[in-house]
Formats: C-alpha cells, sequence, structure tokens
C-alpha cells in the first residue's frame, strides 16, 4: 500500500479546510439574502397599515389608523440552526398566527412538531402568560425544535418591547451528561488497559450503555448534521445541549491526544446496535480488496454531503445516517431501506454502516490527519 | 377473503395447509439429513419463532389490506426485521450441538 508523504497529507488537509470555508462563505451569502428576502415576503411592506417600530416589531393599524396587533419576529435555537419566525398578535397580545419563515431542521423530525399540531395549538395564547411560562408541553422526539419555536416567540416579543427576558441558566449536568462523561472516561480506560478481559468486559458495558441511554433513550449520537452546522457557525445553546459539547469536545480531544477514534470504536450507540447484531448472527470483519476504494468512496460521499450542506445553508442536508431510524423511528424512507440493508448486512459483517457508509468516520479520520501532519511539520 | 365465492376461500386453506405440513415435515428431514440435534427447547424456540413470523406477515397484509398501506408496512419493516434478526439468532443457536 502506498503511504502518503507529508507533503501529500498537507495538500490533501489543506484542500479539504479551503473547500469547507469557500462553501462555508458561499452559503452564508446565501443565507443572509434568503431570510432578508423571506421576511420581506411574509411582511408586505409597501402597505401602508404596516409600520415598523424596531427590527423585531411591527404594528399594524386599520384604516382609521387604529392599533389592530403587531407583528414580532425572533429567531431561537434549534437543532441544526436558528428557527426563524413572526408571530401575529391582536391588540390584546394574544398569538393569531405563528408563521416559520425559515429553519434547518431534519424534516423527518419537524413533522413531528406538524403531526402534533404543535404550532397550531399555540393560537390564542397570550403571548404574556407564555412569557412566564417555565416550561411548556413540548413535542416528545422533537423537544429541541419545539423549545426553540417557543423561545423564538419569546425573543422576538421581549426584543420587540424591549423588555429584558433571558432562558440563560446556567448548565446542568443530567444523566444524559453524565452518561456520556462515562462513556468517554471509559473509553480512554479501553486505550489504557492491558488486560484483555477487562478490556472487553469495559467495551460491552461500554456498548450497552451507549445503546440503551444514548441510542434508544436520548438519540443524541454525534451526526454530520450537527458537525455541518458548528461549521455554518451556529453553537447549539450550551445550557440546552451541554452534553453535545461534552461528547463533541471529549472526542475529539480524545482522537487529537491519541490517535485513537474511541467514539466509533465504543462510544457510539449504532455501533453497539450493530456489534450486538453481529454477535447474534456471528459476524465477520469484511477487508476485501477493494477496500480502499470503499473508504475514499465513503468519506467523498460525507465530504460531499458536508460541502453541500454548508453551500446551502442547511445542515439537515448532510444528515444520512440511519440513528433515527434505528433509534426513533424517526426518516425517510429512503433511509429505513437503509437501514434495513444494515440490520440485514450486520449479520453477516462487523460493522458494515462504520466501515462502508457511516459519514462521522470521515470527520474523525480528517482530524486524525490533521493531527499526523502537525506532527510531521512540528517533528522536520 | 374472497368474497364472491364460496369455494375459494376453504380452498385457498386447504393449499396452505398442506404447505404448512410439507413444510414442518421437510424441516424434520432437513435437521435429520444434516445430523442437528434438535432438543426439545430448540423445537419450541423454533415453532414460536415461526408462529411469530407468521402473525408479522398476516398483520402487516391484514393493515395493507384495511387500506392502512403505510401502518402495515411499517409494522411489516419493524417486526419483519425484528423476526429475521431473531431467525439468525435462533439459527446459529440450533446449529450448535
Amino acid at each position: 500500500m502506498k503511504i502518503m508523504s507529508k507533503y501529500d497529507r498537507l495538500f490533501i488537509m489543506a484542500g479539504i479546510a479551503i473547500l469547507i470555508i469557500v462553501a462555508q462563505i458561499v452559503g452564508t451569502h446565501r443565507y443572509r439574502g434568503q431570510l432578508i428576502t423571506q421576511i420581506e415576503k411574509h411582511l408586505d411592506l409597501s402597505e401602508m397599515n404596516i409600520r415598523q417600530i424596531n427590527s423585531n416589531k411591527w404594528n399594524y393599524t386599520d384604516v382609521n389608523n387604529r392599533l389592530i396587533g403587531s407583528i414580532y419576529y425572533g429567531s431561537g435555537k434549534g437543532y441544526n440552526g436558528l428557527i426563524h419566525l413572526l408571530v401575529l398578535t391582536d391588540e390584546l397580545e394574544r398569538i393569531i398566527e405563528v408563521e416559520l419563515i425559515q429553519h434547518n431542521e431534519t424534516p423527518s423530525y419537524f413533522h413531528k412538531i406538524e403531526n402534533a399540531s404543535f404550532i397550531r395549538n399555540l393560537t390564542n395564547e397570550d403571548i404574556q402568560h407564555l412569557m412566564e411560562t417555565d416550561d411548556p408541553d413540548v413535542v416528545s422526539g422533537a423537544t429541541i425544535s419545539s423549545r426553540a419555536i417557543l423561545y423564538a416567540i419569546k425573543s422576538g416579543y421581549s426584543e420587540g418591547e424591549q423588555i429584558r427576558y433571558s432562558n440563560l441558566a446556567f448548565p446542568e449536568l443530567g444523566i444524559l451528561e453524565i452518561t456520556i462523561l462515562f462513556l468517554l472516561l471509559t473509553s480512554l480506560v479501553i486505550l489504557k488497559t492491558k488486560r484483555r478481559r477487562t478490556q472487553r468486559f469495559l467495551w460491552w458495558l461500554s456498548l450497552i450503555v451507549s445503546f440503551v441511554f444514548l441510542g434508544f433513550i436520548f438519540n443524541q449520537p454525534i451526526t454530520l448534521s450537527r458537525i455541518t452546522a458548528i461549521l455554518t457557525g451556529y453553537f447549539p445553546s450550551l445550557h440546552v445541549e451541554l452534553y453535545l459539547y461534552i461528547l463533541l469536545i471529549g472526542s475529539v480531544v480524545i482522537v487529537l491526544f491519541t490517535n485513537r477514534n474511541t467514539y466509533c470504536h465504543s462510544v457510539c450507540p449504532f455501533g453497539a446496535a450493530q456489534e450486538i447484531i453481529a454477535v447474534i448472527g456471528k459476524a465477520k470483519p469484511y477487508r476485501p480488496k477493494y477496500f480502499r476504494y470503499l473508504k475514499n468512496l465513503q468519506w467523498s460521499m460525507a465530504f460531499i454531503a458536508l460541502l453541500l450542506a454548508l453551500i446551502f445553508g442547511n445542515p439537515s442536508l448532510a444528515q444520512y445516517e440511519v440513528f433515527g431510524a434505528f433509534f426513533q423511528l424517526t426518516a425517510g424512507s429512503l433511509l429505513f431501506i437503509a437501514l434495513f440493508i444494515v440490520i440485514i448486512l450486520s449479520l453477516f459483517i462487523k460493522r458494515p454502516w462504520c466501515h462502508f457508509m457511516c459519514p462521522v468516520d470521515g470527520f474523525f479520520t480528517y482530524l486524525k490527519l490533521v493531527r499526523k501532519t502537525i506532527q510531521t511539520v512540528w517533528k522536520s | 377473503m374472497f368474497p364472491n365465492s364460496t369455494i375459494l376461500g376453504p380452498f385457498f386453506w386447504i393449499i396452505m395447509g398442506v404447505l404448512y405440513t410439507l413444510f414442518i415435515a421437510g424441516l424434520f428431514l432437513f435437521f435429520r439429513d444434516n445430523n442437528f440435534k434438535m432438543s426439545v427447547l430448540k423445537w419450541i424456540l423454533l415453532i414460536t419463532w415461526y408462529t411469530g413470523l407468521n402473525i408479522v406477515i398476516a398483520g402487516a397484509f391484514t393493515l395493507i389490506g384495511e387500506n392502512e398501506s403505510g401502518a402495515g408496512l411499517k409494522f411489516l419493516g419493524i417486526f419483519g426485521t425484528v423476526f429475521i434478526v431473531l431467525g439468525a439468532g435462533l439459527w446459529q443457536f440450533i446449529k450448535k450441538d
């Protein structure tokens, strides 16, 4: 096998980084333009009875110049980016309509919000009352998105009325955060332990904990869309998604310091699922002659998905993982078909998704490349 | 199943009965010819699995027949996959002496 020279590595690393930055710049410009156009499209500003009060509030009046109601523009941090919306209220500050103007949420998850009539149920709600409600009912399985919608309404109203509002509480360590810390620490112990039996025991313990908690209970594995969202400059709120920071930073730091991708090995819940299926079917490792080409194809697919998502400013475009389909039965038909194929293959081949399809593997491989390049340059 | 015929319904179930009998008789022969050691537990598990699989298929197609194609396909997809995985596990268990 041909070994890459340090210049090859440097060239690939820089090339990927440059392409990502270019796509990011293109996407940011498109995105900004789109948002302004969409707000203007929703509010016909040429109409005489709509008057802008500030950047978040418009008042609308009847022909006698009597105030009928207000429109507020707000945004909240969703799963893949900001959710932008307009809230129409009457003169008594009751919500008449909530109109989403832009969001990047994964369609299959957003359908849950639509199916639960979450937005429609906000109609007639007193906006003042909503401001005082700390923990309203959110849609199960789409918690982050539904909370983001509520936050967008509240922030739009508070900024429009120029009143102080903040739901920023101190981040708390919950079961999910503790589970992730446990998984990351266990993965480090597995690396350092020399006894094979202990290693194996800890690995299985880690896989089962991840399968149950990170998979079925919380469904929060690392996905390409989350990485893409961060690359677009969208940082999820720390107090809502502390676990994501722990998981991402922890996994990245471990790769950079140890050159081992412990996330895929012992933390990923779908990796755990494949291992469990492999035990049932007594699957064997599969390394064909063209394994290297298949790996390149896998990484290229991840890279193309990432670039497209960055160019279109929509991280959900990069989400082609089958995790949601497996753990929450939430995905499009194509992903369900892919999941079925992966499950059947997992009975015969060890970790087919991880080895041949998963985009997250590409992310960690890139980190390893960065590490290696920096190390080589430093030494020389 | 066949609302416009009095003979096709019973005829269908006779054929199904024949096929099932042939299948189970075939299983006996298959295990004997391949020297599988079948214990009572293995037979119980095999029959349970096979009955479950039949219920899944019947349930799914009943739903599809009742114009609930989405539900039927989801039912078949989810439980069908679970039964395939369980079947693979059961096969490993049956192969063991």
